[in-house]
Parts: C-alpha cells; sequence; structure tokens
C-alpha cells in the first residue's frame, strides 16, 4: 500500500501482509490507516461511492494530511494478488477538490498484472469534467472488467463492536453492516438456520474456554420477534439459567462478535483494539486464533492494538507489526523488522511486546500523572 | 535535536526514566526508545537483550546500585560477563562508560 497526504499521514509505503498489527501511541492514526480500507470498501459498495465516501468524512479537507504541502491530492495506491497467485491487481486513486469544495477525482487507474485496465481522467472526463465527480469502481456499467476487484473491496469488513449496541439494537435502526454492532443480533438473524446453528455452536465452544460456566447459546425472539442471543449458565439450579445479551459481560459480548465475524470469509477483516474488556490470557491467545481462522478462510484480518498481551505471541512475525511513529511530517509507518534495534533485543531474549511498546510511548506521557494540577 | 546522536535506554521505573531522559539531554543526545520499568529484576533478566542491542547503537542502562555490590564496575562483572563497548561501534566515535552516580545516602 502506497498513500500520499491520507489523514495522519504524508506518505506511505508498506508490504501488507495476511496478518498485521498496527501498535502506536494514542491518536497516531492506527484507525486512520484502517480508514483507507473502509474507504475503499465504501468506494465499491451498494450505496456507497466517491461522494458519499468523501462527505462521510466530512469533506476532502478532513482528509487531507495536514503536513501535505504544494501536491495537495490525497492518494491511494493499492497492489493485490489472488490467493492462487494467478492475478496481481493495482488500484490508484487521487483526488482532491474543485473551486467548489467539490471532490474530484484526479486520477483513477487499474491494472491487472501490468496491463492497464483503467486511467483517468480519460478523453470522456475531459469533455464532460462532472464525470470526475464519481469512480468509474462504484459504477456496474463500466466496472466489468475489473468487477472482481470491486468486489474484493466491498468484502472488506471493519468491525469494533460497543457492547452498549448490541444490547440496545434501538440506537441503530436503519443501519446495515453496522461496524459498531447495532445490527450484530439483525445479522445473526438473518443467517440461515444451518450456518446460524454451526457458527453459534463454535462460538459456544470457543467461549466455554473464557465464560466455563457458560453451556448454550441459541437465537431468540421475543414477544414482538426481535431477536436476541441468549445464553445457559450453570447454575445451583438443574436446569441452569437463561441469559439473554442484556446480560452478557461486555467482554463474552465482544469475544462472540470477534468470532462470529471471523467465520466470514471476504477481503480483510478490520478489527480496533480487540483486547478491550478481555483477561489478559485470552488476549495472549487471540493471534493464535486469528492464524487459525486465516487458514481456515484465507481472510487477512489487521488489527489496531495497546495490548502487550497480545503481541506476546511467539509466532508473529516482525514483517506483522507496523509502528505508527508520529512526527512533525505527519506520522511514519514502518514494519519492526526494520528497526536496527528489534533484531538484536529479540536474540537477547525480549519478547515483541518488551521491545515495540516502549517504542510507541507517547511523548511526556508522565505529565498525566500531574492532571488536576493549577 | 536534529543530528544529535539517538540514545536508547532500560530502566527500573519511571522515576528513574525521567532521569535517563534528562541526563541523555544534558548530554546533548536525544533519547530514543526507554525500556524495562518493571523493576529491577526485570531488567536485569533482560540485559543480555539490551546489552546485544548495543553492539550497534548507544545504550545507557539506569540501574540502583542498592547493596549489589561496591561500585558499577564489580556488578557490571557480575552482571555481565561480555558487556558491549565502544569497541563495538568503532564507526559510531562515542566513548562506553560505566560509572555510578551516587545517591542521596552516599
Amino acid at each position: 500500500m502506497h498513500l500520499s497526504n491520507w489523514k495522519n499521514f504524508a506518505g506511505v509505503d508498506v508490504a501488507i501482509q495476511d496478518r498485521l498489527f498496527l501498535v502506536g501511541p494514542n491518536a497516531s492514526g492506527k484507525s486512520n490507516f484502517l480508514d483507507v480500507f473502509r474507504f475503499l470498501r465504501d468506494l465499491a459498495a451498494s450505496g456507497g461511492g466517491f461522494q458519499e465516501s468523501i462527505s462521510g468524512r466530512t469533506g476532502v479537507t478532513s482528509i487531507r494530511c495536514l503536513a501535505a504541502r504544494r501536491i495537495s491530492d490525497v492518494e491511494i495506491h493499492v497492489e493485490l494478488k489472488d490467493p492462487d497467485q494467478t492475478s496481481r491487481w493495482e488500484y490508484e486513486i487521487g483526488f482532491n477538490q474543485d473551486t467548489q469544495r467539490r471532490a474530484v477525482v484526479r486520477k483513477e487507474r487499474v491494472l491487472r498484472n501490468g496491463k492497464i485496465l483503467l486511467e483517468r481522467p480519460n478523453d470522456e472526463d475531459r469533455n464532460d469534467p462532472a464525470r470526475l465527480t464519481q469512480t468509474y469502481l462504484e459504477q456496474v456499467n463500466v466496472n466489468r472488467p475489473f468487477r472482481d476487484l470491486a468486489t474484493f473491496f466491498d468484502s472488506i469488513h471493519y468491525l469494533h463492536i460497543v457492547p452498549q449496541l448490541v444490547r440496545e439494537p434501538d440506537r441503530s435502526v436503519g443501519r446495515h453492516n453496522d461496524p459498531f454492532g447495532g445490527d450484530f443480533l439483525e445479522q445473526i438473524a438473518k443467517a440461515p438456520d444451518r450456518k446460524r446453528n454451526t457458527r453459534l455452536r463454535r462460538i459456544k465452544e470457543a467461549l466455554r474456554v473464557a465464560v466455563p460456566q457458560l453451556q448454550e447459546i441459541e437465537l431468540w425472539r421475543d414477544a414482538r420477534g426481535a431477536p436476541h442471543l441468549r445464553g445457559r449458565y450453570q447454575h445451583w439450579r438443574p436446569q441452569g439459567s437463561w441469559q439473554t445479551e442484556k446480560q452478557f459481560s461486555d467482554g463474552t459480548l465482544r469475544l462472540m462478535g470477534l468470532l462470529w465475524a471471523a467465520m466470514e470469509g471476504g477481503g480483510p477483516l478490520l478489527l480496533e483494539e480487540p483486547e478491550l474488556s478481555l483477561h489478559p490470557e485470552i488476549v495472549r491467545v487471540l493471534p493464535q486464533m486469528f492464524a487459525r481462522v486465516q487458514r481456515l478462510t484465507g481472510r487477512q484480518i489487521f488489527t489496531s492494538t495497546h495490548s502487550p498481551d497480545l503481541l506476546r505471541d511467539d509466532g508473529i512475525g516482525l514483517d506483522e507489526v507496523l509502528l505508527f511513529t508520529p512526527e512533525s511530517e505527519g506520522t511514519r509507518v514502518a514494519p519492526a523488522e526494520s528497526d536496527k534495534d528489534v533484531q538484536p533485543l529479540l536474540q537477547g531474549g525480549l519478547s515483541l511486546a518488551d521491545i515495540v511498546i516502549p517504542k510507541t510511548r507517547p511523548e511526556k506521557v508522565e505529565q498525566l500523572t500531574l492532571f488536576g494540577d493549577a | 535535536m536534529r543530528g544529535s546522536v539517538l540514545i536508547s535506554a532500560a530502566v527500573e521505573g519511571i522515576i528513574d526514566e525521567a532521569v535517563v531522559r534528562k541526563l541523555i539531554l544534558e548530554a546533548g543526545g536525544c533519547p530514543g526508545a526507554i525500556y524495562g520499568k518493571n523493576g529491577k529484576a526485570l531488567l536485569r533478566r533482560l540485559l543480555p537483550g539490551y546489552n546485544n542491542a548495543a553492539r550497534f547503537s548507544p545504550w545507557i542502562i539506569l540501574v540502583d546500585l542498592d547493596r549489589d555490590a561496591e561500585c558499577a564496575p564489580p556488578l557490571l562483572e557480575d552482571w555481565l560477563s561480555e558487556p558491549a563497548t565502544s569497541d563495538d561501534m568503532p564507526w559510531a566515535n562515542y566513548t562506553g562508560v560505566w560509572g555510578m552516580i551516587p545517591g542521596r545516602n552516599e
């Protein structure tokens, strides 16, 4: 992936592995990095498109890096490979705003195996500049030669479950595929019976490790027909007691959402701090779980994290950790392997967590202890 | 800070971190990542790693002498059989120093 002027990043040029852990101080741009993938998904999604993707991010000026100088176009360039290595795709988009502050495409290119399938602006764009308010990627009538690419982008899934939104779906009425879990119960209800039952059984088996009292999980509809998840907990009563998502702990709900999403195939799964509300020992095994899911579904998993426990897994490669370092000209993104200290420290017995967490410490964090002083 | 030497460090806790940052700045360096901060036992266990890294870039280890030794050199001898020295980095043009900062009670 290559980026220019995207949010915190004046320039980024990194290799994307099947599994990525994004590590950096607060507000260094980890979520904004994931947002590149969400942006590509929004471009290609039905009901999405270029203008919606930009306005949903409150305009080009909110997207453009503050450090952007003379060349102020925002650019994203991604390269993709089919899992069977038969095709290599490239998608490139550059955009800016016109004098009426309307978002316009400056450049759009699609290549397959090095052959250019699309290069904009083209003659039609020059004859009718209004065409540059849309990408070809979002238009079904012109994206046929690279429909696979659009379908792949559309299958990118961002997940950051907010337990309270799962418990109170009324807050998110009308939202579809809500990354914050507002329609999580609805998604489970809509899954075909067999698929749902298989997934819930697998989730139950996985959850029993974390929540040993949990004996059963099922979808249940209340008198109004609204779907609920309910679980039967071991109890002093022989039959145990049933509880719904209203009573599930935050950790249980977040883990359920994570496991549900992990079992879906498709494009990259983007996770924000999956460690939230979870016991450190559970967090420690998440990377292995991701690796196993990848073997089953082939799905890429990119996750932001602040958790040393998550990074304690010996199986994490140095090329799988991206370090975010804020600098005066925007955040620098680099794989941990590019840092010259990392290799000797690892050889000396430090874990990846011991090494990368200090590297991403916020400057002057000790000032926080003085909070409240006049 | 541009052009000054980036110096990494490992310390016992967050107070030591503040001290080592100040020391590095006073010496005209630029503080890099500060490691450890989880007590002396952990610092000692991970010392071979820091020592390894110190063969490639400048490092400071700041540790309380307590009553572990008379002064810094014997402690160092006890803790590390092959401490990194400036000879490991002839290109870096700096001198390895192992010293002792007197505490309040000394």
